[in-house]
């Protein structure tokens, strides 16, 4: 009874601000250090978004007022016919991807992971193109494609196959554009993964072994489901990356060849709101693209979750 | 303290006029003064300027002729201090500039950007300012009208060139020909001739890349096909605009571009920008190309190992109008929300640089010591005794081979070459899309010209002008 009392007491004497709720006060210097970070935070990240909610409903000025307009914004993106092209674009983007991009960094580190010799070299080869800036590998990568002097079409001639017009062929720009994004980035995935299969016990690969498990079977049983959840999430990452992509088709096409065949919703935003200054009916494209990419990754989570319920059971 | 480097300030002039004055052009004619500079600017108070263009270090000579300029002025004026900015102009970062009222006091853009500046009341009417010096019966009205909203004046235009056909005079003779083609079927055919796929030669090229210098490129192909300003965005009274380009001569013209790609099979396949389709004809992959005439300075500029002397230049083929070319160039401006006193001070920094004969004449002498570009196949800025005066000076430090751009200059003196104007709103806008449209057209075969160019119409009314 006691010491209920004297806890109390001590409760009341230190409580600096009374009116607000223990929780809070409980950490109260926590928070002081925190707070200039949250200041920093709130004022780059969560007010521009913000603002770009509200100038979505809105006929942005850059001098003066910006005039509210309903759901003028939204309406009009029905009437955009670069919806139907953008939401193509997207979906192959995504599936070329997936098809020359996925698959490469698993590869790889798999096979680092299986080298007796010179791991750490091919580590660092592997992982240079990460770290040379996009609109450098952009300016490679064009001498690369160049139809009338290009690397690659010197190449294939050698072959005697007949020079393509990489970025200038509607049905060869996204792939195109593709490879580009795959060379840069599978050496930071390819890390990642390696990473992982590092987690691996060797007791696992030893009793396979023993067992007379070949190479790919080894993989299949053990490397693969070990993998299955950085795998699952790298998945949703590359997607919302991939939808996402600016640089690439900027720099590189301008969202052409062909009838937009490169166009993608954040090129498309930024045309509409640097080219045209249609600020708000680029925050509206905007609004829409988080939601868009909100819901796909809920539904995919949800997805993921079922599969891996059943796969307990 | 103060003192100390007003003394500095003059010893440094002193030594720089010392330094220059010797090769001025003493033996040839000089420009007449043509600007009366006031006593006293903002009446003696203190003003600061920001000023861009500004050379940037790597270019320590016109640094220096720069920083002479400044230190001069500041000396007749030292009132007014000159803070200068290494800013160059870009539609994308100068609209956030605006937007943040951060706009430099006196600033150089294109000539297709002050109806976007005037119309968001970015920048300051100087209208007063030329009746007082007499400036405006100085300049081409044809120029200072770029410039120009309502009767009032908003900009110093100095630079002007229109667009023409640069070509490769030993390809072409080569081929046969001793002259550039007249018309654009003549074109199509010498093109025809002169393209060597085989070795990645390509007989004509224009900006292709999908942006706005794509549209611009094809419009003018438009007007020689007879396409008019108000022909393509039609001004309906009040404020209110209708596209018209989906139907006319545009389409001809895009039927035409549609033809050099898939049936007379004579353009580049890399993408080419401003800065490429130099290198391309400077590399002598290409043998004609639409060309401004300010790019053989770019050319000879960027380009030390090419060889001017293999480029003509003439005007643009002619089509049912004659020959119809686009003008482009820059203009400096000067920021409205600055005060009345550095308005003034902008203004006349700029006008003292450009007509102040001594300033003038030392950083033309200086530009062709340096090997720059003297003599580029321009429009002509000024009227009357004064052009002639200037071209006369110019004329004897030329670098470059001026007497391959016979054809162009003779065109335009000789009013064979109608300047067009650009369309009448959101000229840029319909730049961009028609870029984004020609684009499609050069590499998909099957798309259609004219439906193509009725929709990318109407999106363009909806999207751009009814907004």
């Amino acid at each position: 009874m006691k010491l209920t009392y004297a806890l109390q007491t001590t409760r009341t004497i230190t409580r600096p601000f009374s009116v607000l709720p223990y929780r809070l006060t409980r950490h109260l210097n926590g928070y002081l250090f925190l707070l200039p970070a949250i200041i920093v935070f709130a004022l780059v990240a969560w007010y521009p978004i913000v603002r770009a909610f509200q100038m979505s409903f809105q006929e942005v000025s850059l001098i003066g007022e910006s005039k509210n307009v309903g759901f003028e914004n939204y309406e009009l993106m029905k009437k955009d016919p670069a919806r139907k092209i953008i939401f193509e674009n997207s979906i192959e983007f995504a599936s070329w991807s997936i098809l020359l991009g996925y698959a490469v960094p698993v590869v790889v580190a798999i096979l680092v992971r299986e080298m007796r010799f010179g791991k750490g070299f091919f580590r660092i080869v592997y992982f240079l193109p990460s770290v040379v800036p996009v609109s450098i590998a952009v300016i490679v990568w064009r001498f690369i494609y160049d139809p009338d002097a290009g690397v690659l079409n010197e190449f294939l001639e050698l072959f005697g196959i007949k020079g393509q017009l990489w970025l200038y062929d509607p049905k060869l720009a996204k792939p195109s554009i593709v490879a580009v994004m795959t060379w840069g980035t599978f050496g930071t995935t390819t890390l990642i993964y390696l990473s992982s299969l590092l987690d691996i016990p060797t007791e696992l690969y030893e009793a396979a072994e023993l067992d007379g498990a070949s190479p790919l079977m080894r993989i299949r049983h053990i490397t693969l489901p070990h993998l299955f959840p950085i795998m699952s999430l790298l998945f949703v990452l590359q997607i919302l990356a991939v939808v996402q992509v600016f640089t690439e088709p900027f720099l590189f096409t301008k969202g052409g060849p062909g009838r937009r065949e490169t166009l993608t919703p954040v090129l498309h935003i930024y045309n509409r709101a640097f080219g045209r200054a249609d600020m708000g009916y680029a925050a509206a494209w905007s609004v829409v693209l988080v939601i868009v990419l909100v819901a796909f990754s809920a539904f995919y989570q949800i997805v993921n979750r079922r599969i891996a319920a059943r796969q307990e059971n | 303290m103060k003192l100390k480097f007003s003394l500095l300030l003059v010893v440094v002039v002193a030594l720089a006029s010392l330094h220059i004055a010797p090769t001025r052009g003493q033996d040839g004619p000089s420009v007449p003064a043509v600007l009366t500079m006031p006593d006293q600017i903002a009446e003696g108070r203190d003003v600061q300027i920001a000023v861009s263009n500004k050379p940037p270090a790597d270019l320590a000579e016109e640094l220096a002729v720069y920083e002479a300029q400044v230190a001069k002025f500041q000396a007749m004026y030292p009132n007014v201090t000159i803070e200068g900015l290494e800013l160059e102009y870009d539609p994308i970062a100068y609209l956030a500039l605006v937007a943040g009222g951060q706009l430099p006091t006196l600033f150089k853009t294109y000539f297709t950007e002050p109806e976007k500046f005037i119309g968001q009341n970015a920048v300051a009417d100087l209208t007063t300012y030329y009746e007082a010096t007499g400036l405006n019966s100085v300049f081409n009205p044809n120029v200072l009208a770029i410039a120009s909203q309502d009767g009032k004046v908003y900009g110093i235009p100095d630079f002007a060139y229109s667009l023409g056909l640069a070509y490769n005079i030993q390809m072409l003779a080569d081929a046969g020909f001793d002259a550039p083609p007249a018309t654009w079927e003549e074109l199509a055919e010498m093109a025809v001739a002169l393209t060597d796929h085989d070795n990645g030669v390509a007989g004509f090229a224009f900006i292709n890349d999908g942006s706005g210098a794509t549209g611009w490129h094809y419009t003018n192909i438009a007007y020689g096909f007879g396409a008019t300003p108000e022909g393509i965005i039609k001004p309906e009274g009040d404020g209110e605009y209708s596209a018209q380009f989906g139907e006319g001569s545009t389409v001809d013209a895009l039927n035409f571009v549609h033809d050099l790609r898939w049936e007379y099979d004579v353009l580049p396949g890399a993408t080419l920008d401003w800065g490429t389709i130099t290198e391309a004809l400077a590399s002598e992959r290409v043998a004609m190309v639409i060309y401004a005439g300010d790019q053989f300075g770019f050319m000879n500029n960027q380009f030390p190992d090419a060889d001017l002397s293999k480029f003509g230049y003439a005007a643009m083929p002619a089509g049912p109008n004659g020959r119809v070319a686009l003008t482009g160039g820059n203009l400096w401006m000067v920021n409205g929300s600055a005060s009345v006193d550095e308005q003034e001070a902008a203004f006349y920094f700029q006008a003292w640089r450009q007509f102040d004969p001594v300033e003038y004449e030392t950083s033309t002498i200086t530009l062709s010591e340096q090997g720059r570009a003297i003599g580029q196949p321009v429009l002509p800025l000024y009227v009357g005794d004064y052009q002639a005066a200037r071209e006369t000076f110019e004329a004897q430090y030329n670098v470059l081979p001026v007497e391959n751009y016979t054809a162009f200059n003779d065109a335009v003196k000789a009013g064979e070459v109608t300047l067009q104007a650009e369309p009448p709103a959101a000229a840029q806008d319909y730049y961009a899309e028609l870029g984004v449209l020609v684009s499609e057209i050069l590499s998909d075969e099957n798309s259609d010209p004219e439906s193509r160019l009725a929709e990318v119409a109407e999106e363009f009314q909806a999207f751009v002008l009814d907004r």
